[in-house]
Order: structure tokens, then C-alpha cells, then sequence
């Protein structure tokens, strides 16, 4: 492989690569995220791969990366015609190929359907697709993340060339700053102001960071990224590295993902072959490469000092900033530090254009890129909807469109289950109640409701999920999390803890709400970083949205949402039992008995209160029973 | 340069921290991580002050001409006995937390109580690290399983036992027992040296002199394992020479 | 650095050991005298005389050396080494480094302690009846 000498050759070559493109070329995606891949796609690639060559079919066979939609994977779509299947198996590849490839049938066994049985046909028309805008994820259906061409030919590093021809690094900080791009990785901070100070700030040499640390549990977006599109996060790293004036570039990356890594490195070789990494890139003069470094695994170490006390090789933990990190960080140099989807967004706005992408989202950014939130932003949808996975959405659409299109509605709704609350920003978000439904998802309408943007998870909860647990869930999670350096993350986040477990099991007090308030506020001003800073929001957005759960844990020992163990009992309603017996065959206690079409009762000395009898009856025979009703309806 | 604590302007060294330049002007602001040898770390969070209306850590704030400091508002008060508040729930009985709890004006704690006896200060891993060089402490665990001991709590081959660790432990948690030839200090039992001269038992060990003897190239090794008293007597009788020679001049 | 020295001149020190006893009163702990920075030794015949001994204040001292907490620095003005002891770890290195046996640990405190020249007028010196110290 050549190295290019010069922007004109790789503009020209990116070029050439675009219009040699075969939009009619019949091409085979299958998904080989790592969600697909724990579901076998990589046996059904295999196969499709295997068929199309022994038969000799007129057809490409690409894997590409995440699709979002792991929850239904493997996921196959066949274009031209983007015709979409799901849970595809290895044994379905043939009649794929003979059916819908050749003969242009749907097989309505692979296809999508929703809550209602209705079949879609196209990817885009799927619901969960269809108000999504991927631009980030853009890609990620049609490419090979292990083919810098792949990249290449949708425009890839053209950007780069564009940005190298001007030769004003100065322009391309402006750009970034009038495009209006806010840090994706937590706290919202415009990418073009950070860049700025970096740029100003004297001391050689100067880094850049992509922190792919990503240590949010069920958060899975920059690791999608990573995978399927890898040379994205590249050129936006090339692109913020001419502009600060960076020759060294990390990606700190967590262990946990092998695939990512692995991607990641034959991005890079495949850049530096290319000579889009190395000594005077282009020959331009510019000098830059860019280094892996694993990650030590802890939820803190995503936090940039920490990161930074990691990449320098110590314990991955919080550090004093005696001075910003733009002029003293890695090193003690001038450093930038961007998430992997901050990285990833740059090559559009320069390929598309400022007012295309200010175009995208809300406020207006003409004056200040703190006035609004521009772009798409993804989000990892899970919990109690129909459809779970990752989307993409301009920043601003509502969440009611993301829950209720996009994620399909409450799962279950058909018995009786209802939305209560989504909770966004991570662990140490907030819970959003139903009334806020309809504002606009972006970083200050969240903050603004007592939550964050965070990295971006959205978990929805239902009216059987009890927000006291919820509480107790997040700090149990970040009392485990919390380094230990300092006073308030830590022993805030055990006293928490205690009091939460303390009421979820019914012994809770009423002082306890005035307590958990004070270690709450405590927390926020006095922890030395943004974990303990931000650990009391579970806290504090339920007892503000929820403060009636709370009251009702303490003072009549009842769980609203009737989900915590040891405040509910099970019962078996004798009106509308049928006496289908499939509760009884499923309790793992056998604390069910009765006989066939005969009433069935529950042995409360046996019962465990898993609620599987719940779940699973038909009939919405089983009761749970919390507070004065257990000892109404059992005398106990 | 000047900063202004609770309304009055107050000298200030360029580079140096709020609570540096308090404590120096005589202004008392309750610390427990901070030793004036080493980096601020910002650990114990007791340090709170008002910084232009807004609460952070003294030890951690370096000044700037002009700056407003307050350091008992009502607001910097609460918090700071709420951190107390905390301290006292993991180390009951500490002679320091009572002295600062009463203050403050912290009442009855009203945290489940841990009964630890270590704060977390960290300033003993620092010590040994930074100061003495044996680096023979660890910061284990993490959130509220943190402990400071020896790497997986056994008796460290660096530990010298200069008891430096024990010293500026801010709760005096640390324990150690010296008997006329030993110390034992974090599990470890190590020989106190004994001075070559006249046998007396020395407050080293031969494992900090080695550590000592590495500092500086103006060490004399012969007199190094020599008691005060010995080192003396050499000092003596080379000053008689001297002396002798010049009285018999004269 | 200070233009004062100070001067021992041992052919009038008759080991009378008053300078001990100034310092160690100069020196208290708790109010009780402290341990004397400076012994005045008689030596035996046939030199029958005293001589006192005392911290040099060595231009590259090795208590400086060794102290890893640099709490031992030179107070410009007297010319004296001095223990800053907000500084100091207690951890006896000046004591085992100095050559001359010249600091040492009080007892009951088990802290180090060093001729610290009095901030600049040296009791020993007032003291000394027949003008054996001097320091100007
Ligand atoms: C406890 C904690 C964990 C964090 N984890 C991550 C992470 O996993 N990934 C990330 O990009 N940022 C994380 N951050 C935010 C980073 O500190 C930093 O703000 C971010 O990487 C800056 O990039 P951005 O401006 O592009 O968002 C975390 C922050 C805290 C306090
Ligand atoms: S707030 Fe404190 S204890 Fe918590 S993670 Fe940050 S530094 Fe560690
Ligand atoms: S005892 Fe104090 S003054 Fe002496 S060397 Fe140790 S720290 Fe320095
Ligand atoms: S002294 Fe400042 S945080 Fe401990």
C-alpha cells in the first residue's frame, strides 16, 4: 500500500472509491456486533459468505457493526431492496438467498413484528428505526469496520484531506465551535472551547484523549462505535489533533472489549499503511499517532484525572487539578480529553457542512455553543419497553417519542403495566416522572429535571418498579464504584446505602428522609470529584418526583410498586383463578397447591416472593398484597 | 499578593493554598489529610471554606490575588459537620473527632456506626512513598472497602520501620511496640541498631539506614550507627588534638 | 546567608557547664528544662580543662542531607539550622546522619531537637562567665 504524499491523493483516491460504488450490487449486512455475536451471527456470516461463493451468486457479503437492535439479533439486511430480518439462524441463510435475494420473496418467519403482530418489510420502516436519524451509526450498516476502504468509499478521511488543504487549524477549531458540538461523554462541555484552550496552552508536546472507558452498566453506544465504525473515531481524532497542535493521541479503552480492541488496532495499522498516522501526514508536516491504553476496569477511571492517572500508570483515581487539564493534564501537558461519540460526530460536521448539523437539535448556537444541544445523540433504550437497543435521535426529541415509537411502549401493557418513570444519565442520573414525557431530551432540559445526559443510558420503568429500590439499586452500585479517596463519595454512599436497605425492607423512619437530604447535599458540594458529586441525584430526583413511595415504605410498610420482597405477599384471588395450575409449576418453592380448575392457594411460609406466579398467570389471578392490605386480606 | 478572609485583607504567597496562607496568618481551619511536607491531596473534605460564594477545600484552592475567603459561613458550617458527621460514624472514638465535633457544634451522630479506627486520610501511603522512600504502604480496595496497610496486609519487605506512618496519623491509629531491640509495626519485627561504641539501642533500624545513606553523599558511614552521646565523644577528642596542638604552640 | 559566627575559644572554657544550663532552660518542655543542645566536656589531665561542643551549623550539613522532609532548613538571618517541626516526620534520620552527635532526642517527647542558636542570641553565650562563646 502507498502512502499518500499529499491531501489532493487522498481526496482523489476517496473519491474514486465513492463512484466505483455499485448501489444496485444485491449486498448481504449481517451485524457482527458483539450483541449479534453472542446470538451467533458470526455462523450465519459464515454460511452467507460460504453459499454466495460456492454458488457463485452476484451478491456482497459484508459484516459490518452494531445495528442497535441487538435485542432482536442476528439482524440481516439485504439491499438494494433493505429488506430487514431478525433472529436470523444459520439454517435460514440459504432460503434467504434463493427466496428474497434471488426471487425477491419476503419470508414472513424473519420478519420484525410488533406489540400488535403488524410485519415491516424495509429497515427504515421498522418502528424502532424509523424516528431514529443515525448519523453517528450512519455506517454501521454498511461497512466492513475492518476495511479502511469500506470507510473510505462512504467519503471517509475525505474530511481529513479537506482539512489539511486549508491548513488553518485555527478555522478548524471555529468550525467545531459553531457547529455547536457538546462533549458526549457526561458533562455537555463544548468540544471547540476545550480544543481552544488546548490550542492556546503552551508545553510540548500535546496530547489528545478519546476516552472509551465507557463504565456505565447497560451503556453500550461507544463500544458500537468502536466496532463498526472505528475509522470515524480516527479521523475525528486526526481532525482535533491538527487543530490542537497534538503529535500523541490515546485511546483509553476498557478491558472488557476485546472486539473494539481489536478493531481499533487494524484501524490504526490500516491508517498508518495508509500514512494517515505517522511522520509528516499528507506532507503537510504534521506529525501524529495515536496509542492504546487498557483501561483498569473501575467505573472512576473514566473520570478524566483518574483516566489520566491510569494512562500515566498509576491507580486509576482521582488526581487534584492544580490546573485545567487543556493546559496541565497527561503528563502534566496541555491535554484534550473527548468520549469516543465527541470523536466520532467531527468528521460530519465538516463533511456536511456547520449549518447542516446546527440544522439538527436545540438552541441556537450562533452566539455560544453552551446555548443549545446540536447533533444526534445515542442513546442505549432499555428496560420495561418493547424495544430495547441503541438509538439514535437528534438531540431534543421528545421521550415520548423515544419510549413509546421508538421503544415500542411498556412492555406488558396489555397487563396493565404503565409507564411511570425513565431514568437517564447512568447510575448517577436521575429519574424523570411521567408529567416531563413530552420536553425535549438534551443536556439542559435533562439537568434542568434534576438529571443528566450523562453517557447516554435511558431506562424505563414501569408502574411495578419501585423508585425507593431504584434508589438503593444506583447507590449500592456507586458505593461499590467510589474510589474511597474521599470522605462524603464514600462514607455518604455507605450511610445511603444502610438507609435505603433500611426502608425498602420496611424498618425505614421518617428522620431518614431529613438525613438522606443532608448526606445528599453533603455529597454534591463536598466530594472531590464528579462521581461523588453526582451519586446523590438517584437520591435526591426520587424523593423529589417520588417522595410518596418513600412515605408509604416508612410509615405503613407498603411498596407502592409492590416490588420490594419483604413488604409484599402473594395471593391467589379465588374469583379469577381458573385453576390452570401453571402457577404451581412454575414456583420454585412449591409453595403453590391445588388441583386442576380448582382454586389455587399460596403457603405463605413457603413463599419466597419471586413473582414468577405473577408473571406468569394468565388470568391476572395473582395478587400482591402490600402494607395494611397483608393483614386485611391474611390476619398476619 | 492579597486575599480577603472574612473581610480582612490577609498577606499571600503567589503559588501557595488558601489553607496555607490561612493557617500562616493564624486562621483555624479544621484539616486532617493535609501535612505540610506533601501535595494537598484533598481527602478528608474537612478543609471546606467559602471561595467567592462557593464551597470547596482550602487545601486544595490555590490563592489569587483578590480572592474572597469565608470560612465559617452558615452554609460551610453545615457541610463541614456533616463531613465530620460521617468521620464519626467510621471512627467513633477518636480524642481529634470529639475535639472537633464539639467545635463545630456536631450533635449525637445519627449514622449507623462502623467502628473502624482508620479515617482513610491516606497520609501514612504518602509518607512512606513520597518522604521516607520505602513506599512500603498501599491504598487497598476501593469505596468503602478501602484500607491502607501493607500491600495485601502482610509484613512488607520494604517497610524499614521509621515509624513515620505512625507519627502523622491524624487519629494516631497506627500502632507499634518498641522494646529495647526490636519494633514491630504492621505485623513486621525488625532489630533496632545498636551503637558500635557503647552497645546503647539506637532509634533506627538497619533497613532505614539504608535508606538514609542513599540521601545524600555528605553522610559519614563510620559514624552513622554511633549514639549521640559516642558521636560526641569523637567530636571531642578531635577537638582536643586541636587544642592541644595549640595551647603547646602558644 | 548570616554574617554572624559563632566562636568557641576552648583555652578559656574552664567546663564550668553553665552554657548547658542556660540552654536547657532556654529549651523547655511542659516547663521542665530540656535536653542542653551543648555539652561542655572536662577532659582528664594532662589537659585538664573543659571543652564545649556544639552544632557547627556545617555549610552542607548532613542532617539537611539526610532529612527527607526538608524540615531542617537554614534561618538566614542567625545562620542556624532549624528543625521546622510542622514539617518533620519524627523520623530520627538528622539524628543518626550528624557526624558530631549534635542532634538529638528529647526523652519524653521522643522528638528530635538541635541548636537552633536561640533565634539569634544564644543563651549559652550570655551565660558563659569567662567568654569561652562568642557569637557576632
Ligand atoms: C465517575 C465518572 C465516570 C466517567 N466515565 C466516563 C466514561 O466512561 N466515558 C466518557 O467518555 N466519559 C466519562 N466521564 C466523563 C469524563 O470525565 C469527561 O468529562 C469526558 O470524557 C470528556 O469528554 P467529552 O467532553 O467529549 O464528553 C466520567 C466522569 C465521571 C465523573
Ligand atoms: S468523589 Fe471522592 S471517593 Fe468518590 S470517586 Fe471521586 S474522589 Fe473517589
Ligand atoms: S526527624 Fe524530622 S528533622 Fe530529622 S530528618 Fe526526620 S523529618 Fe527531618
Ligand atoms: S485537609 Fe483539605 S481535604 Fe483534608
Amino acid at each position: 500500500m502507498e502512502k499518500f504524499k499529499s491531501p489532493s491523493e487522498l481526496e482523489s483516491f476517496v473519491n474514486g472509491l465513492e463512484s466505483a460504488v455499485d448501489h444496485n450490487k444485491p449486498k448481504i449486512s449481517v451485524c457482527r456486533g458483539t450483541g449479534c455475536i453472542a446470538s451467533g451471527a458470526s455462523k450465519v456470516s459464515a454460511k452467507f459468505t460460504q453459499v454466495v461463493k460456492d454458488k457463485n451468486i452476484h451478491a456482497d457479503v459484508v459484516e459490518t457493526g452494531c445495528h442497535g437492535f441487538c435485542e432482536r439479533g442476528p439482524l440481516v439486511v439485504i439491499h438494494p431492496s433493505e429488506t430487514f430480518y431478525q433472529k436470523v439462524k444459520e439454517t435460514d441463510v440459504e432460503e434467504i438467498l434463493d427466496k428474497t435475494l434471488a426471487g425477491g420473496q419476503i419470508i414472513p418467519r424473519l420478519q420484525y413484528r410488533d406489540e400488535a403482530k403488524i410485519a415491516y418489510e424495509k429497515e427504515k420502516e421498522v418502528p424502532f428505526y424509523k424516528d431514529q436519524m443515525r448519523v453517528v451509526f450512519g455506517m454501521n450498516g454498511h461497512i466492513d469496520p475492518t476495511r479502511i476502504e469500506d470507510y473510505m468509499s462512504f467519503g471517509g478521511y475525505k474530511a481529513f484531506a479537506q482539512v489539511i488543504t486549508k491548513g488553518n487549524p485555527a478555522s478548524v477549531i471555529d468550525t467545531v465551535v459553531a457547529s455547536g458540538l457538546r462533549g458526549r461523554g457526561g458533562a455537555g462541555f463544548p468540544a471547540g472551547l476545550k480544543w481552544k484552550s488546548t490550542a492556546e496552552a503552551s508545553g510540548e508536546p500535546k496530547y489528545i484523549i478519546c476516552n472509551a472507558d465507557e463504565g456505565d452498566p447497560g451503556a453500550f453506544m461507544d463500544r458500537s462505535i468502536m466496532e463498526g465504525n472505528p475509522h470515524s473515531v480516527l479521523e475525528g481524532m486526526l481532525i482535533g489533533a491538527y487543530a490542537i497542535g497534538a503529535s500523541i493521541g490515546y485511546i483509553y479503552i476498557r478491558n472488557e472489549y476485546p472486539l473494539a480492541l481489536e478493531r481499533l488496532e487494524i484501524a490504526l495499522n490500516q491508517a498508518r499503511e495508509y500514512g494517515l498516522l505517522g511522520e509528516n501526514i499528507l506532507g503537510s508536516g504534521f506529525n501524529f499517532d495515536i496509542l492504546i491504553s487498557r483501561g483498569g476496569g473501575a467505573f472512576v477511571c473514566g473520570e478524566s484525572t483518574a483516566l489520566m492517572e491510569s494512562i500515566e500508570g498509576r491507580v486509576g483515581r482521582p488526581r487534584v487539578k492544580w490546573k485545567r487539564t487543556a493546559i496541565s493534564g497527561l503528563w502534566g501537558k496541555p491535554t484534550n480529553i473527548n468520549n469516543v461519540e465527541t470523536w466520532a460526530n467531527v468528521p460530519y460536521i465538516f463533511l456536511r457542512g456547520v449549518d447542516w448539523y446546527t440544522s439538527i437539535g436545540t438552541g441556537d448556537v450562533s452566539k455560544s455553543p453552551w446555548n443549545g444541544s446540536k447533533g444526534t445523540k445515542i442513546f442505549s433504550l432499555v428496560g420495561k419497553v418493547n424495544n430495547t437497543g441503541l438509538v439514535e435521535v437528534p438531540m431534543g426529541t421528545t421521550l415520548r417519542t423515544i419510549v413509546f415509537d421508538i421503544g415500542g411502549g411498556i412492555k406488558d401493557s396489555k397487563k396493565g403495566r404503565t409507564f411511570k418513570a425513565v431514568q437517564t444519565g447512568g447510575p448517577s442520573g436521575g429519574c424523570i416522572p411521567s408529567e416531563f414525557l413530552d420536553i425535549g431530551v438534551d443536556f439542559d432540559e435533562l439537568t434542568r429535571l434534576g438529571s443528566m445526559m450523562g453517557s447516554g443510558g435511558l431506562i424505563v420503568m414501569d408502574d411495578r418498579t419501585c423508585m425507593v429500590e431504584v434508589a438503593r439499586y444506583f447507590v449500592d452500585f456507586l458505593k461499590e464504584e467510589s474510589c474511597g479517596k474521599c470522605t462524603p463519595c464514600r462514607e455518604g454512599l455507605r450511610a445511603m446505602s444502610n438507609i435505603l436497605n433500611r426502608i425498602v425492607r420496611g424498618h425505614g423512619r421518617m428522620e431518614d428522609l431529613d438525613l438522606l437530604e443532608d448526606l445528599a447535599t453533603t455529597m454534591v458540594v463536598a466530594s472531590f470529584c464528579n462521581l461523588g458529586q453526582t451519586a446523590a441525584n438517584p437520591v435526591l430526583s426520587t424523593l423529589k418526583y417520588f417522595r410518596n413511595e418513600y412515605i408509604d415504605h416508612i410509615q405503613t410498610k407498603t411498596c407502592t410498586a409492590r416490588q420490594c420482597t419483604e413488604l409484599i405477599k402473594f395471593t391467589i384471588n379465588p374469583e379469577t383463578c381458573t385453576g390452570c395450575t401453571i402457577c404451581a409449576r412454575k414456583c420454585p418453592t412449591s409453595a403453590i397447591s391445588g388441583e386442576t380448575k380448582k382454586v389455587h392457594v399460596v403457603d405463605q411460609s413457603k413463599c419466597v416472593q419471586c413473582g414468577v406466579c405473577f408473571d406468569v398467570c394468565n388470568f391476572n389471578a395473582v395478587n400482591v398484597l402490600s402494607g395494611p392490605e397483608i393483614k386485611d386480606k391474611l390476619g398476619v | 499578593m492579597n486575599i480577603i478572609i472574612n473581610g480582612k485583607d490577609v498577606a499571600a504567597r503567589k503559588g501557595e493554598t488558601v489553607l496555607e496562607a490561612a493557617l500562616r496568618e493564624g486562621y483555624d481551619i479544621p484539616h486532617l489529610c493535609y501535612h505540610p511536607a506533601l501535595k494537598p491531596e484533598g481527602n478528608c473534605r474537612l478543609c471546606l471554606v467559602e471561595v467567592g460564594g462557593k464551597v470547596t477545600t482550602a487545601c486544595t484552592t490555590t490563592v489569587r490575588d483578590g480572592m474572597v475567603i469565608e470560612l465559617d459561613t452558615e452554609e460551610v458550617n453545615k457541610h463541614r459537620r456533616t463531613v465530620l458527621e460521617m468521620l464519626k460514624a467510621l471512627v467513633p472514638k477518636s480524642p481529634i473527632l470529639e475535639e472537633l465535633s464539639a467545635k463545630f457544634g456536631l450533635g449525637k451522630v445519627r449514622l449507623a456506626s462502623s467502628d473502624e479506627v482508620c479515617i482513610k486520610c491516606g497520609l501514612c501511603v504518602r509518607v512512606c512513598a513520597e518522604l521516607v522512600g520505602a513506599d512500603a504502604l498501599a491504598q487497598e480496595g476501593r469505596g468503602t472497602e478501602t484500607f491502607f496497610n501493607p500491600p495485601f496486609n502482610e509484613p512488607s519487605p520494604d517497610c524499614v520501620g521509621c515509624t513515620a506512618c505512625a507519627f502523622v496519623c491524624p487519629v494516631q491509629c497506627i500502632k507499634y511496640e518498641k522494646t529495647d531491640d526490636k519494633i514491630t509495626i504492621w505485623g513486621k519485627t525488625m532489630d533496632r541498631l545498636r551503637c558500635t561504641k557503647c552497645g546503647a539501642s539506637l532509634d533506627l533500624t538497619a533497613e532505614h539506614m539504608e535508606l538514609i545513606k542513599k540521601r545524600g553523599t555528605n553522610l559519614h558511614p563510620e559514624n552513622l550507627n554511633l549514639c549521640d552521646t559516642c558521636s560526641r565523644a569523637e567530636t571531642l577528642r578531635t577537638m582536643k588534638t586541636v587544642v592541644e596542638s595549640q595551647l603547646t604552640l602558644s | 546567608m548570616s554574617s554572624r559566627i559563632y566562636y568557641i575559644y576552648p583555652e578559656k572554657c574552664t567546663g564550668c557547664r553553665t552554657c548547658e544550663l542556660s540552654c536547657a532552660y532556654s529549651h523547655t518542655i511542659n516547663g521542665q528544662p530540656g535536653v542542653p543542645r551543648i555539652h561542655a566536656y572536662n577532659t582528664k589531665p594532662p589537659l585538664e580543662k573543659g571543652i564545649p561542643v556544639v552544632c557547627l551549623q556545617c555549610d552542607k550539613a548532613a542532617c539537611v542531607e539526610a532529612c527527607p522532609t526538608h524540615a531542617l532548613q537554614r534561618n538566614m538571618e542567625t545562620g542556624a539550622i532549624e528543625v521546622n517541626y510542622s514539617l518533620c516526620i519524627n523520623c530520627h534520620a538528622c539524628f543518626a546522619a550528624c557526624p558530631f552527635g549534635n542532634v538529638l532526642v528529647e526523652p519524653i517527647t521522643n522528638r528530635v531537637a538541635k541548636c537552633d542558636l536561640c533565634k539569634g542570641s544564644p543563651k549559652c553565650v550570655s551565660f558563659c562567665p569567662t567568654g569561652a562563646l562568642l557569637y557576632k
